[in-house]
């Protein structure tokens, strides 16, 4: 007893990754490693009512519900399809036309729902079956789409990017903006890979769509694609709020789906509601248990402490970077991007500007970094939804995806190592930070 | 009557769920319409919204216990034979029936306190806000009482039983 109370946070670590190994719920898991070291150091419990609330209590984590509403709204109302539509008229007839309208797809998605889960999910069972008739393998089909989902996060909305936003108090407009470019560039290199693929393995192509078709996919799809537009426009002119963004955006997609469309009924209103406070409650769960959890972190200064060690051996914000971006990677293989964000956010922020490296610049990285070990096994979110939904084994997937797996980890090191990838938006849009 | 009563407290659960959900949306959008729309901005729509945040994440949280939803890893978990994961459920749905009784334990020890503080805008006493965690945590733990019972039943079923020891030759 007397030794667990001499070192209680390495009890409550321990007792955290203990939890996590046999299943226990990763809020669980938080909240009795740190009631543990409550009761070692004879705290007062009751700060775990206190912490839990206060980081529930937040205007900013609304935008989290409403993205995710959002999302749900549109796979409903089938604005989806129509976006798969644009997407294959504008590329269709790029040799290895239906992977390229994969992936300009799932860029489309990505601009209007913060979810990237659904996104793939939603153009996996759309998008894998047609590949396949046309002749795709079907774990390439499953490749592409798990692999080009990863952009979901990266182009704003983004869920994640609220979540780095909101524990750190830094800016979600600008975090939002800072993933425009390099989004955009992971769109580039992966319709590059695609493109080598498609002449090497002799994909097919559509015909190119008449000027009459593309006018018409647009027509149809005009509306909706005019929500990132009210998105990242209100945003930019300073009349929302990321959150207020958020529900006008939910507001928007009711309305095309209910009036417009007239494809949403009351019932689907019902479900896409129950649906949102589903998975909202699993992320936000764990962001209330880890309150205390963070506060004990802050009450032992262990970024204090971490600092003087990474001072003394690390020199460089370069070297950091890369150290950091090869723990994310391997954290990243075991646990989900909720989890890592918020239990490593409290320490690493601060280290990191203790290096003088910009908090936006390291949060878009940081969320790619993560979104990428969402590909990875043995677990990985995103490939388990591709891989359930598509019904594809996990050992001719890998073969696939690896190729674009290595496109992301290129775009992942442009952007770690050229700030301006990642800044130059926000700061055009939003004007120089301060300080 | 057990069937009875898990059947409605299922559907208001549900219920509740979904129309505080959509209470936080129109809170939420009536705040920009003010802003904007009517020109008269009000001070406690950003309040309330958060307010019924910290209830639909608490009542969520409740509801995927009962979907078994919530985020875990399942990695070393399936590693072990049947009888070896029913002693790690077990042990899993203990502590989570520890941390439910902590939460209900000390958010009604904390009510007192709490309810002389009132909100900032709108006036209301903090109490509204502080007992969605024991009221939720109280919903998490009738879920939890369900799983022991479906362990138990599942540890005295026979057939399980040779089924479990069959796997483990």
């Amino acid at each position: 007893m007397d030794f667990l109370a001499d070192h209680p946070l390495e009890m409550m670590i321990g007792l955290l990754l203990t939890q996590m190994a046999i299943r226990v719920p990763i809020a669980v898991a938080m909240g009795m490693s740190s009631v543990a070291y409550l009761i070692v150091t004879d705290s007062n419990l009751v700060l775990i009512i206190q912490t839990t609330v206060s980081n529930l209590n937040s205007f900013t984590l609304l935008a989290i519900p409403f993205f995710i509403l959002a999302g749900e709204l549109m796979n409903m109302s089938g604005i989806s399809e129509r976006l798969i539509t644009v997407a294959k008229t504008l590329v269709g007839h790029i040799r290895g036309g239906l992977a390229h309208v994969n992936v300009v797809t799932s860029t489309l998605l990505a601009g209007m729902s913060g979810s990237a889960a659904s996104d793939a999910a939603m153009t996996c069972r759309v998008l894998v079956p047609v590949m396949e008739k046309e002749g795709y393998p079907r774990p390439y089909a499953a490749a592409i789409t798990a692999a080009s989902a990863t952009m979901g996060p990266i182009i704003p909305p983004s869920i994640p990017m609220v979540l780095v936003g909101a524990i750190n108090s830094l800016s979600v407009g600008r975090l939002f903006f800072g993933g425009v470019m390099p989004g955009l560039l992971m769109t580039a290199g992966l319709m590059a890979i695609v493109y080598w693929h498609a002449i090497r393995r002799d994909f097919q192509r559509d015909r190119r769509a008449t000027l009459a078709e593309i006018g018409r996919a647009l027509k149809d799809a005009v509306l909706p694609m005019l929500t990132p537009l009210i998105i990242l426009g209100g945003m930019m002119g300073g009349f929302f709020t990321p959150t207020e963004a958020a529900v006008v955006a939910v507001a928007y997609t009711a309305f095309l789906g209910a009036a417009v469309y007239r494809t949403i009924r009351m019932h689907h209103v019902y479900e896409a509601l129950l649906n949102t406070v589903g998975i909202t409650a699993r992320i936000m769960f764990i962001v209330a248990l880890a309150g205390l959890f963070g506060w004990i972190l802050t009450a032992e200064q262990v970024v204090g402490r971490t600092g003087e060690f990474l001072q003394a051996n690390v020199q460089s914000p370069a070297l950091l970077l890369l150290y950091l971006n090869l723990l994310f990677l391997f954290l990243g293989c075991f646990l989900n991007l909720v989890t890592l964000i918020v239990l490593l956010s409290p320490v690493v922020f601060p280290l990191i500007e203790l290096y003088g490296i910009d908090p936006i610049h390291f949060g878009v990285v940081m969320v790619l970094n993560l979104m990428i070990g969402q590909l990875t096994p043995p677990v990985g979110l995103m490939s388990f939804v591709v891989l359930s939904v598509a019904d594809v084994k996990l050992t001719p997937f890998l073969k696939e995806l690896w190729p674009m797996f290595l496109v992301l980890l290129a775009v992942l090191a442009a952007i770690t190592y050229v700030p301006w990838l990642v800044l130059s938006v926000p700061d055009a849009i939003m004007g120089e930070r301060l300080g | 009557m057990t069937k009875l009563l898990r059947r409605v407290v299922d559907l208001t659960l549900d219920g509740l769920c979904a129309s505080t959900m959509g209470a936080i949306v129109l809170v939420t959008f009536f705040q920009v319409g003010n802003r904007y729309i009517l020109q008269y901005p009000v001070g406690w729509t950003d309040e309330i919204a958060r307010f019924l945040a910290v209830w639909v994440v608490m009542l969520g949280a409740a509801r995927c216990v009962r979907e078994d939803s919530h985020i875990y890893i399942d990695l070393f978990f399936n590693l072990f034979g049947p009888r070896g994961q029913w002693w790690l459920s077990l042990i899993v749905n203990t502590l989570f029936m520890a941390l439910a009784g902590i939460l209900i334990w000390q958010g009604l020890k904390i009510m007192p306190v709490i309810g002389k503080q009132t909100a900032a805008a709108s006036r209301i006493t903090m109490t509204w806000v502080y007992s969605a965690v024991p009221v939720a945590a109280g919903i998490i733990a009738f879920y939890l009482i369900e799983r022991y019972v479906v362990l138990f039943k599942a540890a005295r079923n026979p057939k399980a039983q040779e089924h479990r020891e069959m796997d483990l030759d």
